[in-house]
Protein backbone atom coordinates (compact mmCIF):
# COMPACT_ATOMS: atom_id res chain seq x y z
CA UNK A 1 0.00 0.00 0.00
CA UNK A 2 2.81 2.04 0.93
CA UNK A 3 4.37 1.64 -2.04
CA UNK A 4 1.30 2.81 -4.32
CA UNK A 5 1.08 5.77 -2.40
CA UNK A 6 4.89 6.63 -3.29
CA UNK A 7 4.15 6.21 -6.76
CA UNK A 8 0.73 8.12 -6.95
CA UNK A 9 2.89 11.01 -5.15
CA UNK A 10 5.64 10.27 -7.58
CA UNK A 11 3.22 11.23 -10.38
CA UNK A 12 1.64 14.19 -8.80
CA UNK A 13 4.91 16.10 -8.52
CA UNK A 14 5.40 14.85 -11.90
CA UNK A 15 2.45 16.08 -13.18
CA UNK A 16 2.87 19.50 -11.54
CA UNK A 17 6.59 20.16 -12.51
CA UNK A 18 5.49 19.32 -16.55
CA UNK A 19 2.45 21.94 -15.62
CA UNK A 20 4.95 24.96 -14.30
CA UNK A 21 7.64 23.99 -17.09
CA UNK A 22 3.97 24.60 -19.44
CA UNK A 23 3.48 28.24 -17.76
CA UNK A 24 7.23 29.40 -17.92
CA UNK A 25 7.32 28.14 -21.74
CA UNK A 26 4.15 30.32 -21.91
CA UNK A 27 5.54 33.31 -20.44
CA UNK A 28 6.61 36.08 -23.31
CA UNK A 29 8.88 38.58 -21.68
CA UNK A 30 7.37 42.11 -21.51
CA UNK A 31 8.95 45.78 -21.79
CA UNK A 32 8.58 47.24 -18.16
CA UNK A 33 8.99 50.89 -17.07
CA UNK A 34 12.83 51.42 -16.09
CA UNK A 35 13.34 55.02 -15.62
CA UNK A 36 12.51 58.56 -17.28
CA UNK A 37 15.61 60.93 -18.57
CA UNK A 38 14.66 64.72 -18.06
CA UNK A 39 16.58 66.47 -21.17
CA UNK A 40 16.41 70.33 -20.43
CA UNK A 41 14.98 72.41 -22.62
CA UNK A 42 14.16 70.39 -25.69
CA UNK A 43 11.15 69.10 -26.88
CA UNK A 44 12.27 65.97 -28.86
CA UNK A 45 10.44 64.86 -32.43
CA UNK A 46 12.90 62.41 -33.73
CA UNK A 47 15.54 60.06 -32.04
CA UNK A 48 18.58 57.93 -33.04
CA UNK A 49 21.55 56.46 -31.44
CA UNK A 50 25.20 57.94 -32.07
CA UNK A 51 27.71 55.10 -29.98
CA UNK A 52 26.75 55.62 -26.64
CA UNK A 53 24.50 59.03 -26.54
CA UNK A 54 21.79 59.62 -28.64
CA UNK A 55 20.72 62.33 -31.12
CA UNK A 56 17.80 64.49 -30.62
CA UNK A 57 15.41 66.51 -33.08
CA UNK A 58 14.42 69.30 -31.34
CA UNK A 59 11.16 70.93 -33.51
CA UNK A 60 10.13 73.52 -31.32
CA UNK A 61 14.00 75.25 -31.59
CA UNK A 62 14.88 74.44 -34.67
CA UNK A 63 18.36 72.54 -33.56
CA UNK A 64 19.51 68.99 -33.47
CA UNK A 65 21.19 67.88 -29.97
CA UNK A 66 23.25 64.76 -28.67
CA UNK A 67 22.65 63.57 -24.92
CA UNK A 68 23.88 61.31 -23.17
CA UNK A 69 22.27 58.57 -21.34
CA UNK A 70 21.68 60.86 -18.15
CA UNK A 71 20.05 63.95 -20.46
CA UNK A 72 22.85 65.66 -20.58
CA UNK A 73 23.07 67.61 -23.48
CA UNK A 74 27.23 67.31 -25.10
CA UNK A 75 26.82 68.87 -28.48
CA UNK A 76 24.19 71.15 -29.90
CA UNK A 77 23.68 71.80 -33.58
CA UNK A 78 21.44 75.13 -34.97
CA UNK A 79 20.09 76.17 -37.79
CA UNK A 80 17.36 73.97 -39.13
CA UNK A 81 13.81 74.32 -40.36
CA UNK A 82 11.48 72.29 -37.69
CA UNK A 83 13.85 69.65 -37.50
CA UNK A 84 11.79 65.89 -37.66
CA UNK A 85 13.05 62.31 -37.71
CA UNK A 86 16.15 62.01 -38.06
CA UNK A 87 18.31 58.59 -38.78
CA UNK A 88 22.09 58.18 -38.62
CA UNK A 89 23.42 55.41 -40.87
CA UNK A 90 25.64 54.15 -43.62
CA UNK A 91 24.48 54.63 -47.24
CA UNK A 92 26.68 53.52 -49.95
CA UNK A 93 29.95 53.36 -47.15
CA UNK A 94 29.62 56.74 -45.88
CA UNK A 95 27.92 57.09 -42.24
CA UNK A 96 25.67 60.47 -42.35
CA UNK A 97 23.22 61.99 -39.94
CA UNK A 98 19.74 62.75 -42.37
CA UNK A 99 17.78 65.26 -40.85
CA UNK A 100 14.37 66.21 -42.48
CA UNK A 101 13.76 70.27 -42.55
CA UNK A 102 9.83 70.14 -42.29
CA UNK A 103 9.70 73.74 -43.07
CA UNK A 104 12.45 73.94 -45.56
CA UNK A 105 11.12 70.76 -47.71
CA UNK A 106 14.65 69.16 -47.77
CA UNK A 107 16.93 66.97 -46.12
CA UNK A 108 20.09 67.80 -44.71
CA UNK A 109 22.57 65.37 -44.30
CA UNK A 110 25.49 65.55 -42.14
CA UNK A 111 29.41 64.10 -42.66
CA UNK A 112 31.01 65.01 -39.01
CA UNK A 113 30.66 68.72 -38.89
CA UNK A 114 30.39 68.95 -43.06
CA UNK A 115 26.44 69.63 -43.55
CA UNK A 116 24.86 69.85 -47.35
CA UNK A 117 21.39 68.66 -48.49
CA UNK A 118 20.67 65.50 -50.23
CA UNK A 119 20.18 65.90 -54.25
CA UNK A 120 16.49 64.46 -54.92
CA UNK A 121 15.39 65.38 -58.53
CA UNK A 122 12.02 66.21 -57.05
CA UNK A 123 10.16 68.15 -54.73
CA UNK A 124 9.33 67.71 -50.78
CA UNK A 125 6.51 69.44 -48.99
CA UNK A 126 7.32 69.00 -45.68
CA UNK A 127 9.43 66.07 -45.38
CA UNK A 128 8.97 64.05 -41.96
CA UNK A 129 10.94 61.86 -41.87
CA UNK A 130 14.44 59.97 -43.52
CA UNK A 131 15.80 56.54 -42.89
CA UNK A 132 19.19 55.09 -43.99
CA UNK A 133 20.16 51.80 -44.71
CA UNK A 134 23.03 50.47 -46.80
CA UNK A 135 21.64 51.01 -50.35
CA UNK A 136 18.46 53.06 -49.65
CA UNK A 137 17.34 56.50 -48.24
CA UNK A 138 13.40 56.73 -47.57
CA UNK A 139 11.84 59.83 -46.97
CA UNK A 140 8.40 60.33 -45.63
CA UNK A 141 6.21 63.04 -47.77
CA UNK A 142 4.05 64.46 -44.96
CA UNK A 143 2.05 66.49 -47.50
CA UNK A 144 2.46 65.00 -50.54
CA UNK A 145 1.02 61.85 -49.07
CA UNK A 146 4.36 59.74 -50.06
CA UNK A 147 7.44 57.66 -49.79
CA UNK A 148 10.17 58.60 -51.70
CA UNK A 149 12.91 56.02 -51.95
CA UNK A 150 16.40 57.13 -53.27
CA UNK A 151 19.60 54.73 -54.09
CA UNK A 152 23.18 55.33 -55.12
CA UNK A 153 21.77 55.83 -59.08
CA UNK A 154 17.57 56.25 -59.17
CA UNK A 155 14.63 58.12 -56.88
CA UNK A 156 11.41 56.48 -57.11
CA UNK A 157 8.16 56.99 -55.09
CA UNK A 158 4.91 55.62 -53.89
CA UNK A 159 1.52 55.74 -52.67
CA UNK A 160 -1.17 58.31 -52.88
CA UNK A 161 -3.68 60.30 -50.24
CA UNK A 162 -5.95 57.95 -48.64
CA UNK A 163 -7.54 55.11 -46.89
CA UNK A 164 -6.62 52.16 -48.71
CA UNK A 165 -3.81 49.49 -48.46
CA UNK A 166 -0.98 50.99 -49.81
CA UNK A 167 -2.13 55.46 -49.79
CA UNK A 168 -1.53 57.27 -46.88
CA UNK A 169 -3.28 60.21 -44.40
CA UNK A 170 0.20 62.08 -43.51
CA UNK A 171 2.72 59.75 -43.21
CA UNK A 172 5.24 61.15 -39.94
CA UNK A 173 7.74 58.33 -39.67
CA UNK A 174 9.86 55.45 -42.24
CA UNK A 175 12.47 53.08 -41.42
CA UNK A 176 14.23 50.61 -43.76
CA UNK A 177 14.50 47.13 -41.89
CA UNK A 178 15.88 44.29 -43.85
CA UNK A 179 14.72 45.81 -47.23
CA UNK A 180 11.10 46.43 -46.05
CA UNK A 181 9.64 50.10 -45.22
CA UNK A 182 7.79 50.88 -42.58
CA UNK A 183 5.75 53.63 -42.43
CA UNK A 184 3.92 55.61 -39.58
CA UNK A 185 0.88 56.67 -41.17
CA UNK A 186 0.10 59.27 -38.61
CA UNK A 187 -3.62 59.68 -39.44
CA UNK A 188 -4.84 56.45 -40.91
CA UNK A 189 -3.92 55.77 -37.35
CA UNK A 190 -2.09 52.33 -38.46
CA UNK A 191 1.20 50.98 -39.69
CA UNK A 192 2.01 49.89 -43.08
CA UNK A 193 4.96 47.53 -44.20
CA UNK A 194 6.34 47.76 -48.00
CA UNK A 195 8.83 46.36 -50.32
CA UNK A 196 11.75 48.65 -51.21
CA UNK A 197 9.49 49.75 -54.42
CA UNK A 198 6.14 50.52 -52.79
CA UNK A 199 4.38 47.21 -53.02
CA UNK A 200 2.51 46.68 -49.84
CA UNK A 201 2.86 43.89 -47.66
CA UNK A 202 0.97 44.86 -44.69
CA UNK A 203 -0.86 46.67 -42.49
CA UNK A 204 -1.08 47.13 -38.98
CA UNK A 205 -2.62 48.73 -35.60
CA UNK A 206 -5.53 49.94 -37.56
CA UNK A 207 -8.10 47.91 -34.84
CA UNK A 208 -6.60 49.19 -31.79
CA UNK A 209 -7.76 52.89 -31.58
CA UNK A 210 -5.04 55.06 -32.20
CA UNK A 211 -5.14 58.41 -32.32
CA UNK A 212 -1.91 60.01 -34.62
CA UNK A 213 0.73 57.06 -35.41
CA UNK A 214 3.84 59.52 -35.27
CA UNK A 215 6.64 57.16 -34.88
CA UNK A 216 7.45 53.54 -35.61
CA UNK A 217 10.36 51.51 -34.77
CA UNK A 218 10.98 47.98 -36.39
CA UNK A 219 13.44 45.81 -34.63
CA UNK A 220 14.65 41.91 -34.67
CA UNK A 221 12.11 41.34 -33.25
CA UNK A 222 9.25 43.48 -33.02
CA UNK A 223 7.41 46.64 -34.08
CA UNK A 224 6.61 49.79 -31.88
CA UNK A 225 4.38 52.29 -32.61
CA UNK A 226 3.45 55.52 -31.00
CA UNK A 227 -0.03 56.78 -30.04
CA UNK A 228 0.55 60.35 -29.49
CA UNK A 229 -2.71 61.77 -28.61
CA UNK A 230 -3.50 58.51 -26.36
CA UNK A 231 0.14 58.81 -24.49
CA UNK A 232 0.88 55.03 -25.17
CA UNK A 233 3.00 53.22 -27.44
CA UNK A 234 2.02 50.15 -29.05
CA UNK A 235 4.00 46.80 -29.47
CA UNK A 236 3.77 43.99 -31.71
CA UNK A 237 4.76 41.20 -33.10
CA UNK A 238 6.80 40.19 -35.88
CA UNK A 239 3.44 38.71 -37.98
CA UNK A 240 1.68 42.22 -36.63
CA UNK A 241 0.08 41.01 -33.16
CA UNK A 242 -0.34 43.46 -30.47
CA UNK A 243 1.69 42.34 -27.46
CA UNK A 244 1.64 45.09 -25.27
CA UNK A 245 0.66 49.07 -25.21
CA UNK A 246 3.26 50.91 -22.84
CA UNK A 247 1.74 54.13 -21.18
CA UNK A 248 3.66 54.20 -18.04
CA UNK A 249 4.96 57.80 -17.62
CA UNK A 250 4.39 58.35 -21.61
CA UNK A 251 3.10 61.95 -22.23
CA UNK A 252 2.59 62.86 -26.33
CA UNK A 253 5.08 60.39 -27.98
CA UNK A 254 6.59 60.92 -31.18
CA UNK A 255 9.05 58.31 -31.88
CA UNK A 256 10.53 55.59 -30.02
CA UNK A 257 13.94 53.21 -30.49
CA UNK A 258 14.52 50.16 -29.38
CA UNK A 259 18.04 48.76 -28.78
CA UNK A 260 19.06 45.20 -28.87
CA UNK A 261 15.62 44.36 -28.42
CA UNK A 262 16.46 44.86 -24.64
CA UNK A 263 16.21 48.49 -24.21
CA UNK A 264 13.44 50.91 -25.59
CA UNK A 265 13.56 54.60 -25.43
CA UNK A 266 10.35 56.92 -26.37
CA UNK A 267 10.36 60.94 -27.02
CA UNK A 268 7.94 62.70 -24.73
CA UNK A 269 7.58 65.44 -26.72
CA UNK A 270 5.76 67.72 -24.52
CA UNK A 271 7.59 67.35 -21.30
CA UNK A 272 11.61 67.25 -22.80
CA UNK A 273 11.74 63.78 -21.41
CA UNK A 274 12.96 60.06 -22.55
CA UNK A 275 11.08 57.56 -21.29
CA UNK A 276 13.55 54.03 -21.09
CA UNK A 277 11.87 50.62 -20.59
CA UNK A 278 13.70 47.22 -20.25
CA UNK A 279 13.14 43.80 -21.18
CA UNK A 280 11.76 41.65 -18.69
CA UNK A 281 14.67 38.99 -17.77
CA UNK B 1 -24.80 98.07 -50.57
CA UNK B 2 -25.69 94.38 -48.81
CA UNK B 3 -26.02 94.39 -44.75
CA UNK B 4 -23.30 92.18 -43.23
CA UNK B 5 -25.75 89.48 -41.62
CA UNK B 6 -23.18 86.38 -41.47
CA UNK B 7 -21.67 83.92 -39.02
CA UNK B 8 -18.48 85.35 -38.96
CA UNK B 9 -18.77 88.99 -39.50
CA UNK B 10 -15.88 91.79 -39.35
CA UNK B 11 -15.85 94.09 -37.02
CA UNK B 12 -13.83 97.30 -35.98
CA UNK B 13 -13.24 98.66 -32.93
CA UNK B 14 -10.80 101.85 -34.31
CA UNK B 15 -8.91 103.45 -31.77
CA UNK B 16 -8.24 107.10 -32.33
CA UNK B 17 -6.14 108.95 -30.55
CA UNK B 18 -2.28 108.97 -29.34
CA UNK B 19 -0.77 106.57 -27.73
CA UNK B 20 -2.35 103.82 -29.21
CA UNK B 21 0.31 102.50 -31.48
CA UNK B 22 0.45 98.86 -31.59
CA UNK B 23 3.19 96.86 -29.40
CA UNK B 24 4.62 96.16 -33.01
CA UNK B 25 6.59 98.81 -34.64
CA UNK B 26 5.58 98.44 -38.52
CA UNK B 27 3.56 95.30 -38.22
CA UNK B 28 0.13 94.35 -37.34
CA UNK B 29 -0.23 91.14 -34.71
CA UNK B 30 -2.54 88.01 -35.91
CA UNK B 31 -4.15 86.07 -33.12
CA UNK B 32 -6.29 83.11 -34.25
CA UNK B 33 -7.44 80.43 -32.09
CA UNK B 34 -7.35 76.96 -34.11
CA UNK B 35 -8.95 73.79 -34.15
CA UNK B 36 -7.38 70.67 -35.11
CA UNK B 37 -4.34 71.22 -33.87
CA UNK B 38 -3.14 67.83 -32.45
CA UNK B 39 0.60 67.43 -33.01
CA UNK B 40 3.90 69.23 -33.80
CA UNK B 41 3.12 67.53 -37.53
CA UNK B 42 0.16 69.65 -37.68
CA UNK B 43 1.58 73.29 -35.82
CA UNK B 44 4.96 72.79 -37.92
CA UNK B 45 2.53 72.42 -41.41
CA UNK B 46 0.51 75.50 -40.24
CA UNK B 47 3.62 77.95 -39.61
CA UNK B 48 4.59 76.14 -43.45
CA UNK B 49 1.41 77.67 -45.02
CA UNK B 50 1.93 80.77 -43.20
CA UNK B 51 5.19 81.18 -44.82
CA UNK B 52 3.62 81.82 -48.01
CA UNK B 53 2.83 85.06 -46.92
CA UNK B 54 6.21 86.91 -47.61
CA UNK B 55 7.32 89.02 -44.51
CA UNK B 56 5.29 86.52 -41.63
CA UNK B 57 7.48 86.44 -38.45
CA UNK B 58 7.15 86.29 -34.72
CA UNK B 59 5.34 82.66 -34.89
CA UNK B 60 3.88 81.46 -32.30
CA UNK B 61 2.06 78.17 -32.20
CA UNK B 62 0.35 76.53 -28.69
CA UNK B 63 -0.69 72.85 -29.69
CA UNK B 64 -2.32 72.48 -25.98
CA UNK B 65 -4.77 75.62 -26.96
CA UNK B 66 -4.54 76.18 -30.52
CA UNK B 67 -3.28 79.47 -30.15
CA UNK B 68 -1.38 80.33 -32.84
CA UNK B 69 -0.03 83.83 -32.99
CA UNK B 70 2.07 86.19 -35.79
CA UNK B 71 3.15 89.56 -37.18
CA UNK B 72 3.18 91.05 -40.46
CA UNK B 73 4.27 94.51 -42.39
CA UNK B 74 1.30 96.61 -41.68
CA UNK B 75 2.01 97.95 -45.25
CA UNK B 76 0.39 94.96 -46.73
CA UNK B 77 -2.49 95.51 -44.97
CA UNK B 78 -3.63 91.54 -44.22
CA UNK B 79 -6.78 91.15 -44.35
CA UNK B 80 -9.19 88.69 -41.79
CA UNK B 81 -10.86 86.90 -44.41
CA UNK B 82 -6.95 86.36 -46.33
CA UNK B 83 -6.03 85.13 -42.38
CA UNK B 84 -9.00 82.73 -42.16
CA UNK B 85 -8.60 81.14 -45.80
CA UNK B 86 -4.86 79.74 -44.64
CA UNK B 87 -5.95 78.43 -41.57
CA UNK B 88 -8.47 76.31 -43.89
CA UNK B 89 -6.38 75.74 -46.94
CA UNK B 90 -3.82 74.27 -44.32
CA UNK B 91 -6.82 71.85 -43.13
CA UNK B 92 -7.39 73.10 -40.28
CA UNK B 93 -10.37 75.15 -38.58
CA UNK B 94 -10.44 78.98 -37.81
CA UNK B 95 -12.38 80.06 -34.22
CA UNK B 96 -12.29 83.51 -33.18
CA UNK B 97 -9.24 86.11 -34.66
CA UNK B 98 -8.02 89.45 -34.12
CA UNK B 99 -6.11 91.88 -36.26
CA UNK B 100 -4.04 93.82 -33.92
CA UNK B 101 -3.07 96.76 -36.76
CA UNK B 102 0.54 98.57 -35.91
CA UNK B 103 -1.82 101.60 -35.76
CA UNK B 104 -4.00 100.52 -32.87
CA UNK B 105 -6.91 99.50 -35.04
CA UNK B 106 -8.70 96.37 -33.85
CA UNK B 107 -10.36 93.67 -36.43
CA UNK B 108 -11.98 90.57 -34.94
CA UNK B 109 -13.87 88.15 -36.15
CA UNK B 110 -17.42 87.50 -34.07
CA UNK B 111 -20.88 85.13 -33.60
CA UNK B 112 -23.83 86.05 -35.10
CA UNK B 113 -25.21 87.19 -31.92
CA UNK B 114 -22.39 89.64 -31.45
CA UNK B 115 -22.13 91.23 -34.58
CA UNK B 116 -25.89 92.24 -33.71
CA UNK B 117 -24.77 95.15 -32.13
CA UNK B 118 -23.02 96.43 -35.29
CA UNK B 119 -24.79 98.07 -38.58
CA UNK B 120 -21.60 97.32 -40.59
CA UNK B 121 -22.13 97.76 -44.69
CA UNK B 122 -19.80 96.32 -47.68
CA UNK B 123 -19.56 98.26 -50.76
CA UNK B 124 -17.29 98.23 -53.57
CA UNK B 125 -16.14 101.31 -55.77
CA UNK B 126 -13.77 101.60 -58.28
CA UNK B 127 -10.55 102.96 -57.74
CA UNK B 128 -7.70 103.30 -60.53
CA UNK B 129 -4.05 101.68 -59.54
CA UNK B 130 -1.49 99.33 -61.38
CA UNK B 131 0.71 97.85 -58.86
CA UNK B 132 1.32 96.48 -55.67
CA UNK B 133 2.40 99.70 -54.52
CA UNK B 134 -0.64 101.06 -55.29
CA UNK B 135 -2.34 98.09 -53.56
CA UNK B 136 -1.17 99.03 -50.33
CA UNK B 137 -1.26 102.94 -50.71
CA UNK B 138 -5.25 102.41 -51.27
CA UNK B 139 -5.49 99.88 -48.39
CA UNK B 140 -3.64 101.98 -46.64
CA UNK B 141 -5.14 104.72 -46.87
CA UNK B 142 -8.97 103.87 -46.34
CA UNK B 143 -7.83 101.28 -43.20
CA UNK B 144 -6.58 104.87 -41.57
CA UNK B 145 -10.11 106.41 -41.55
CA UNK B 146 -12.23 105.39 -38.60
CA UNK B 147 -15.06 103.27 -39.20
CA UNK B 148 -13.63 101.08 -41.46
CA UNK B 149 -13.28 97.48 -41.03
CA UNK B 150 -11.67 96.10 -44.04
CA UNK B 151 -10.43 97.51 -47.36
CA UNK B 152 -9.46 95.34 -50.33
CA UNK B 153 -8.18 96.51 -53.61
CA UNK B 154 -8.52 94.32 -56.77
CA UNK B 155 -5.86 95.06 -58.95
CA UNK B 156 -7.42 93.18 -62.53
CA UNK B 157 -11.09 94.68 -61.30
CA UNK B 158 -9.57 98.14 -60.10
CA UNK B 159 -12.49 97.62 -57.25
CA UNK B 160 -11.99 98.03 -53.83
CA UNK B 161 -14.21 96.40 -51.43
CA UNK B 162 -14.89 97.83 -48.02
CA UNK B 163 -16.66 97.08 -44.94
CA UNK B 164 -17.81 100.15 -43.09
CA UNK B 165 -19.88 101.56 -40.81
CA UNK B 166 -21.83 104.19 -42.82
CA UNK B 167 -22.70 106.59 -39.53
CA UNK B 168 -19.52 107.11 -39.30
CA UNK B 169 -17.74 106.91 -42.57
CA UNK B 170 -19.41 107.66 -45.85
CA UNK B 171 -18.04 106.28 -49.53
CA UNK B 172 -17.95 110.08 -50.47
CA UNK B 173 -15.41 110.69 -47.53
CA UNK B 174 -13.72 107.27 -48.53
CA UNK B 175 -13.33 108.41 -52.23
CA UNK B 176 -12.01 111.89 -50.62
CA UNK B 177 -9.07 110.38 -49.41
CA UNK B 178 -7.93 108.29 -51.82
CA UNK B 179 -7.77 111.19 -54.37
CA UNK B 180 -5.89 113.40 -52.12
CA UNK B 181 -3.40 110.32 -52.37
CA UNK B 182 -3.52 110.54 -56.28
CA UNK B 183 -5.94 107.51 -57.33
CA UNK B 184 -9.14 108.34 -59.00
CA UNK B 185 -11.92 107.44 -58.17
CA UNK B 186 -14.90 106.60 -60.87
CA UNK B 187 -16.72 110.05 -61.94
CA UNK B 188 -13.29 111.94 -59.82
CA UNK B 189 -10.16 112.36 -60.57
CA UNK B 190 -7.11 113.24 -58.51
CA UNK B 191 -5.60 116.86 -59.03
CA UNK B 192 -2.46 116.98 -61.69
CA UNK B 193 -0.35 117.59 -58.24
CA UNK B 194 -1.29 114.56 -56.67
CA UNK B 195 -1.37 112.55 -59.87
CA UNK B 196 2.63 113.35 -60.45
CA UNK B 197 3.57 112.36 -56.69
CA UNK B 198 2.72 109.09 -57.51
CA UNK B 199 6.01 107.06 -57.84
CA UNK B 200 6.71 106.13 -61.30
CA UNK B 201 5.96 102.62 -60.90
CA UNK B 202 2.32 103.71 -59.87
CA UNK B 203 1.48 106.18 -62.96
CA UNK B 204 -1.58 103.96 -64.38
CA UNK B 205 -3.84 104.97 -67.36
CA UNK B 206 -6.08 107.29 -66.30
CA UNK B 207 -9.81 106.74 -67.16
CA UNK B 208 -13.14 108.49 -66.23
CA UNK B 209 -15.43 105.71 -65.36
Amino acid sequence: MKYVAFLMALMLLGCKETQEQSVAKDVVPEWEYSRTITVEGVNPIGITTYGNSFILSDGDHNRIVYVDTTGAILREIDGFERPMHIDYGAFTDQKYLLIPEYGKDSVAQMYGKQKNYLELNDSLDAPAAAAVSKDHIAIADFYNNRILVKSKDSLWSFGVEGKSDGAFYYPTDVQIFDDQIFVADAYNHRGQVFDLYGKHLATFAENDSLNAATGIYKSEGQIALTDFENDRVMIYSNDFQKKQALSENVHRPTDVLIIGDSLLYITNYRNGELVEYRMQE
Amino acid sequence: MKKINKYICLIILLLSGAGLQAQNDGRDLVEVQVDGLGCPFCAYGLEKKFKEFKGIDDIAIDIETGDFSFTYPTEKTISMKAVLEQVSKAGYTPNEAKITRANGAVVTTKTVEESKTIDMEEISFYVNGTCGMCKSRIEKTLLGLDGLAIAEWNKEKKEVTVFHDPKKLSVDQMQESLLAVGHDTGDEMATEKAYKNLPPCCKYKREVK
